[in-house]
């Protein structure tokens, strides 16, 4: 088969589009949290999606749904500083969801379990423009973070390149790469610069891969949204370290043209061949050991 | 600290050897001096076909090969609950704590662990899912009752006596042939299964064995408490 194709087809497989049943299930999610800070806020803040959702790089095999509860800058109804935005928003969703809070985001688990995870960031407008935001940070040296929603999700969505974009989450899942997303994201586009899409996805993985298995040093990243934005611990050393074999065991399985060991097989076996298969292959031995829990 | 890999370059190129060229979907890699290998373990029938596949991590010890390497799932497919064989830290248990020694000693490799160990592991959860856990039954129950299992099983004896006592001398530095046998039929070991215990002492750690013993001695103390 063709490379394209085949990377087309795991695309299929893989990629996730606003009309799957995954991402109807995070609309529905997401209009519930919606109502939960509305009926507690007179301001209504502006509640947004963020996130893979709204770049267009969602993945079946790992998608959250992130969304943005950000107040105007003269709104003081969730608090007077960001911290109280931080804790108000906190407790208005602490009615109805267990509460995990990250470095800028609310983690939401409810009594469903749900397939994905939640995150609000709350956050306050600089000024009437409605695009800077300041974020409040609960670790780290700086409490306050700016950032631009939008200029985040343009970064990346006008890109060209959010189909290599998946492909390597995809990579990224399947090797359980320990680097954020964001990060991986904003190397894309970096190492690919003027490249797109459209000039080939073979060509676009097999540049990436090379950059980062013999060049990871010379890489450098910068928030699009605040250059300011110490990307450092996110990029640090460990992360290189890490990016970089498995990007020089990619380029050795694409060189080999071993392409389904990067990103798996367009279709998946039957569930009877396996029941059939462990009935009758070696693999499934009875002198194999057999697990066990220490209790 | 002496890391292995350091200690050892010749057994570290060996093991990176290894992985790459029996399992292309998953690396090497070094965070914090330690060795973890990452990726997607594709488990394939005879026909080489992929019957599925799981993300894992494996965290090799810096005294390996002494120790073996802890397993984690990483996709957060199984669910780390005790029936699927994972502690609530996410870590798999691949074996009998007391039985890891039959399968792996200090001049196995990776390449062993992954073939003795993980693969099989690995199977029995696909057997789980396919199955609907109807495969319960290839797995040892939790705690001691499962380690009363495995020794029922290795001594073939449902004799309760003879599994503590067989357990307390593999816990000894030194099993004598003037002892009574474990077996309880009243003969010296050396006329009666000496054979059978120096081949398991040679195997199971001393140490590991003396846990399980005091498992049992903890179930006893239980029992007698409550009459």
């Amino acid at each position: 088969m063709e490379t394209e194709k085949y990377l087309e087809q795991i695309l299929g497989k893989e990629g996730l589009t606003k009309d799957s049943a995954e991402a109807k299930a995070m609309q529905v999610e997401k209009a519930k949290v919606e109502k939960a800070i509305s009926d507690v806020f007179d301001g209504s803040p502006v509640i947004r999606y963020a996130g893979s959702y709204k770049k267009e790089t969602m993945i079946r095999a790992s998608y959250d749904l992130d969304i943005v509860c950000y107040f105007k800058h003269d709104d003081d109804s969730a608090g007077n500083n960001l911290e109280d935005i931080f804790n108000n928003v906190k407790d208005a969703l602490a009615k109805q969801y267990t509460i995990i809070p990250k470095k800028s985001a609310l983690r939401l688990q409810g009594e469903n379990k749900f397939d994905f995870h939640i995150d609000v960031v709350p956050g306050r407008f600089v000024d009437d423009s409605e695009g800077d935001t300041f974020l409040y940070q609960l670790s780290g040296d700086k409490k306050r973070l700016k950032t631009n929603l939008d200029v985040h999700i343009g970064h990346i969505k006008d890109s060209g390149l959010t189909k290599t974009i998946k492909l390597v989450k995809i990579w990224k899942n399947i090797y359980s790469i320990d680097v954020k997303t964001f990060v991986l994201e904003l190397l894309v586009v970096k190492v690919l610069d003027k490249s797109k899409d459209d000039s080939g996805l073979e060509k676009c993985l097999k540049k990436f891969f090379e950059e980062l298995s013999t060049n990871i040093d010379n890489v450098s990243i910068e928030d699009p949204a605040n250059s300011g934005n110490d990307l450092g611990l996110l990029f640090d050393s460990a992360v290189k370290s890490s990016l970089s074999a498995a990007s020089a065991n990619a380029i050795g399985l694409i060189n080999e043209n071993k392409w389904e060991d990067l990103f798996g097989t367009v279709e998946d076996v039957d569930k009877s061949y396996v029941i059939n298969s462990l009935k009758t292959s070696n693999t499934n031995q009875s002198n194999s050991p057999k697990p066990w829990l220490n209790q | 600290m002496d890391y292995w890999h350091i200690k050892n370059k010749g057994l570290f190129d060996s093991f990176k050897s290894e992985i790459n060229k029996n399992y292309p979907t998953l690396f090497v890699s070094i965070a914090d001096n330690l060795v973890y290998i990452k990726g997607t373990i594709r488990i394939k029938d005879d026909k080489n076909i992929v019957l599925d596949s799981f993300q894992i991590e494996i965290k090799v010890p810096y005294n390996f090969p002494q120790e073996i390497p802890e397993v984690r799932e990483t996709g957060n497919r199984i669910p780390t609950i005790p029936d699927r064989h994972f502690e609530q830290d996410g870590k798999a248990c691949l074996c009998f704590r007391d039985a890891i020694f039959l399968y792996w000693n200090e001049e196995s490799t990776i390449l062993d662990f992954m073939k003795k160990l993980v693969e099989p592991f690995f199977v029995w959860q696909i057997e789980y899912e396919v199955s609907d856990g109807k495969n319960i039954n290839k797995a040892y129950a939790h705690g001691m009752d499962g380690a009363f299992q495995f020794y029922k099983e290795i001594l073939n004896t449902d004799d309760i006596k003879a599994v503590y006592k067989f357990v307390e001398y593999l816990t000894k530095k030194k099993v004598k042939g003037h002892w009574n046998c474990y077996c309880g039929n009243g003969r010296k070991m050396r006329d009666c299964h000496f054979e059978l215990m120096k081949n398991y002492k040679q195997k199971i750690r001393a140490k590991d064995a003396k846990k399980t013993l005091d498992g049992f001695n903890q179930i006893i103390s239980k029992i007698a408490n409550k009459k």
